[in-house]
């Protein structure tokens, strides 16, 4: 142990220091260590949140609130028993369902919580034909079905993962993922 | 094998959850099923579309943007000052509570053995944990490469303390007020 630690330096220079080498980093009260975990995972949980709020506005704000979130709470993170990505998708979660029960408490005439997806230049950008069919099938799926959905395609989330960031049972997560696929199917290419 | 069951199935084994006995199974139903072999071909192009849909970025200043939100809060909070101060004021509060005792002792021989069980007892553990925390704390400093062992410290540390400075910083000014009372209860039980 002691080797690899004296070594640490040299050893950050070769290599991209792994989530926990940061997290330990972090902990020891270099708060600028954590730069490094945002850049990495901004992305990731942006899109997260913005496949559940559909409004990029928001999806930013509560991005914001999950990493100042992540950072506080990192001190109870535990390498052991879950995965970084994992813990930091179910904050993200959480944070994104208080969000969405806000604005139905708010907004009790939208229907389920769900709003038009707003357009930004940026994603006007990616939004070709295909691509934006697709953004729209996704959009329209229930949540409960589209986050199942997001976490495994755009997260790489295996199904015990997403029981851990859902926090259910891995029949009804793999129900929803199926029922997810089968909608999608459906708004892409019609029936059977 | 019910087709219905069979898209399940279909959808495991392309999310690569199927061992080995199910996926050949599942592919021998597919080549003698059209209707499957069709769904299989959908999904297909389903995932490779789901794949080829990007990641969103947010805005280029957000990290910035986390991180001043991050470095404000830390200075209203200031966790590393609150432990140290929690830590002082619990541990100058267990010193007064023994020195209260060694005083009751000298001053009063009334005092009825069973409280000073009670208080000999809740003066010890308090200064057991008062000194482990400050030792945790002076080793944690002193060998700073034992990183796992100082992340662990202040782990501790922080879940005690950092983050009930205001409950310790009570406790601790109660002990300050009992320690007076008992001074008064036994210089007035004195005279």
């Amino acid at each position: 142990m002691g080797q690899e630690l004296t070594g640490d330096e040299n050893y950050a220079e070769r290599k991209i220091p792994d989530d926990e080498k940061i997290i330990k980093q972090v902990l020891l009260g270099d708060a600028t260590a954590f730069e490094i975990l945002v850049e990495r995972y901004k992305s990731k949980i942006f899109t997260l949140a913005y496949r559940m709020l559909s409004s990029m506005e928001e999806a930013e704000d509560v991005s914001q609130e999950a990493f100042v979130k992540i950072y506080r709470s990192l001190k109870i993170y535990d390498a052991g028993r879950t995965k970084f990505s994992t813990w930091i998708y179910r904050i993200t979660y959480n944070l994104c369902v208080d969000h969405l029960r806000k604005r139905r408490e708010t907004a009790p005439l939208a229907e389920d919580g769900i709003v038009a997806p707003s357009a930004s230049p940026e994603e006007l950008a990616v939004a070709k034909d295909g691509a934006r069919i697709l953004h729209e099938a996704i959009c329209e799926l229930p949540e409960e079905y589209r986050v199942p959905l997001v976490l495994f395609h755009f997260h790489g989330l295996s199904y015990r993962e997403i029981c851990k960031v859902l926090n259910l049972p891995m029949s009804i997560v793999k129900n929803r993922l199926f029922r997810a696929r089968r909608l999608l199917k459906e708004k892409l290419y019609g029936g059977d | 094998m019910r087709c219905e069951f069979c898209e399940e199935k279909i959808m495991e084994y392309l999310d690569g959850e199927l061992d080995l006995q199910k996926k050949e199974h599942i592919l021998r139903h597919i080549n003698s099923c059209s209707r499957c072999s069709h769904f299989l071909t959908a999904m297909r192009a389903e995932y490779m579309m789901l794949s080829e849909l990007p990641l969103l970025s947010p805005s280029p200043g957000f990290t910035r943007k986390v991180m001043s939100s991050i470095r404000n809060k830390r200075a209203a909070h200031a966790p590393g000052e609150s432990v140290l101060m929690a830590a002082v004021l619990a541990f100058s509060a267990l010193a007064l509570h023994i020195l209260a005792l060694w005083n009751a002792e000298y001053l009063i021989f009334t005092l009825t053995s069973a409280a000073r069980w009670f208080a000999g007892i809740t003066a010890f553990i308090g200064a057991v944990f008062g000194a482990a925390l400050w030792l945790m704390n002076f080793t944690a400093k002193l060998f700073t490469f034992s990183q796992d062992i100082l992340v662990f410290n202040q782990r501790v540390l922080l879940d005690i303390l950092g983050e009930y400075p205001v409950g310790i910083a009570v406790i601790a000014l109660l002990s300050l007020v009992e320690v007076f009372l008992w001074g008064r209860l036994l210089q007035t039980k004195k005279s």
